[in-house]
């Protein structure tokens, strides 16, 4: 059962810990109040869609759960641990569980597509060359820029930014999954062929959390979504119960583009 | 005006820590060694054509003046103690400094401001990369690292573009402007130098670094950054250049 802790539906102890946890997170930049008591918990192997309007606090709440930026009240739990309480090595181990798809996929514009994918594998395992090699491969492969793979940033498409940087979110194989707008920026086709990727990491076991408006282009993908507006989770539950939503922000952004 | 005077001191207090911070970085691990090769030689090794032909031109015009001061006092004999003097105490490291200032710190401001507003920092951080330690120790002790031999760089040209001036305007052997050059020179006029500009390192590599690493508001905080590491590096060269000349004849009368 993932969705906000805070509903009120009763649980039995758990087995183990949730994948992520925000429990009552308050978050501010100067005197603005970007997300006030949200709180989120999402079992291991779930998919989760945070959706929301642009500038409604999404990509802050994905960037607390990886503890880039520190929250000003409340707590982040990450399979169990949370990120506040973590020395500065222990939250840099946790990261190394969770992969993370930025927004405009954030590649290092100075290595090639081939080296973005090995650079945590080559900073994180002990794997030989021709180990990390075969492993790039396969990543390039499953994200279709095999052929690509020589290829600076720079002379990348959107899509296929985001497809490397799915590829190096996953170099390490983590069981978690952040994803920022995934198909912000690109055509229909392009942002189908990412949600095929992403449910693909589903279907593998993941705990994925994709952050968008574009609720149609995610309902196939997660089991629940959680509508953030004006710092607050104001609906969730899966698709169909979000659909049936009175809610006309709600209605709207489930409906996304099909509209 | 209140305002602007408070920011000024939040930000040099700021300064203050990111510079502790990654000082104490240099002295705990991990050390990123591979990161570090890769910046000596973008610091360094790429600088070293600049700086040698800077230094040449330097020595030249050095000579050149002191020809025309010296022949006034019938001292001309003494031109090539004066361009070494001249160079290793004082203009070869200012002058490298600021050259480094421009070359390297500029670059440095713009790359990691590059890197903060297209995300790749967070991005380093997310795939648990310490990224101060990656991305701003590395450049620090580069820039530490290659300052002192850059400045030999400077210091060797400038005397072989005395000599060359020296050799065609009077005739002056290689041999005996190299002799009267270091001659005039002693074990204070390198060492006091030569640490000098591991300080000057230090400057330009944490002031361009926290310039770029703290950089906001996209392609004009870029470009801000950038310009700003060049300014800032070059005022506080010449300002500390003032103190530790005063330090180093301290040194020389002890």
């Amino acid at each position: 059962m993932s969705g906000p802790a805070s509903n009120g539906v009763q649980r039995g102890p758990p087995l183990q810990p949730a994948a992520i946890r925000l429990d009552h997170v308050f978050k501010s930049f100067d005197r603005n109040e970007v997300l006030k008591d949200v709180s989120i918990e999402i079992p291991h192997g779930h998919a989760f869609g945070l959706l929301g309007r642009s500038g409604t606090g999404k990509s802050v709440t994905l960037s607390l759960m990886i503890g880039l930026i520190p929250v000003d009240r409340g707590a982040v739990l990450i399979e169990g641990k949370d990120l506040q309480k973590l020395s500065r090595e222990d939250l840099l181990d946790a990261r190394k569980r969770i992969g993370f798809l930025f927004q405009q996929a954030a590649l290092f514009d100075s290595l090639s597509v081939r080296e973005n994918v090995e650079f945590p594998l080559r900073r994180h395992t002990k794997k030989r060359g021709s180990e990390i090699r075969d492993i790039v491969h396969r990543s390039l492969e499953s994200v279709g820029l095999e052929h690509d793979a020589d290829k600076m940033p720079a002379a990348l498409s959107g899509g296929m930014h985001k497809r490397a940087g799915l590829a190096r979110a996953l170099a390490l194989d983590p069981p978690i999954v952040l994803a920022d707008e995934p198909s912000s920026g690109l055509d229909a086709i392009t942002a189908s062929e990412i949600y095929d990727l992403l449910h693909k990491l589903r279907e593998r076991g993941k705990t994925l959390v994709v952050v968008t408006h574009d609720g149609s282009g995610v309902r196939g993908i997660v089991d629940e979504m959680a509508v953030l507006d004006q710092g607050r989770i104001v609906a969730c539950g899966t698709a169909g119960e979000l659909a049936a939503s009175d809610n006309k922000l709600v209605h709207e952004l489930i409906r996304g583009e099909e509209r | 005006m209140f305002n602007g005077l408070l920011k000024l001191v939040g930000a040099t207090g700021d300064l203050g820590i990111f510079g502790a911070k990654a000082t104490r970085g240099l002295f705990r691990p991990p050390f990123e060694f591979e990161e570090l090769t890769r910046q000596i030689y973008e610091c360094g090794s790429k600088s070293v054509p600049l700086i040698a032909c800077a230094g040449l031109a330097l020595g030249v015009v050095m000579a050149m003046h002191s020809e025309a001061s010296m022949s006034r006092f019938g001292a001309k004999a003494l031109v090539p103690e004066a361009v070494s003097i001249g160079i290793f105490r004082v203009l070869g490291p200012l002058v490298t400094g600021l050259l480094v200032s421009g070359r390297v710190g500029a670059g440095i401001g713009a790359q990691l401001g590059g890197m903060r507003v297209t995300q790749q920092i967070d991005a380093l951080e997310a795939l648990a990369v310490d990224s101060f330690k990656y991305l701003v120790v590395t450049r620090v002790l580069a820039c530490i690292v290659a300052l002192p031999v850059l400045t030999l760089v400077m210091d060797f040209s400038a005397i072989a573009g005395g000599m060359l001036l020296d050799m065609v305007v009077s005739q002056v052997s290689p041999q005996l402007f190299l002799k009267d050059a270091f001659q005039a020179l002693s074990m204070n006029d390198y060492l006091p130098t030569v640490l000098k500009t591991t300080a000057f390192g230090l400057i330009i590599g944490t002031v361009s670094c926290f310039l770029g690493y703290n950089t906001s508001g996209g392609a004009t905080g870029v470009g801000q950054a950038s310009t700003r590491s060049v300014v800032f590096c070059s005022l506080l060269l010449i300002l500390i250049d003032i103190i530790l000349v005063k330090l180093s004849f301290f040194w020389s009368a002890q």
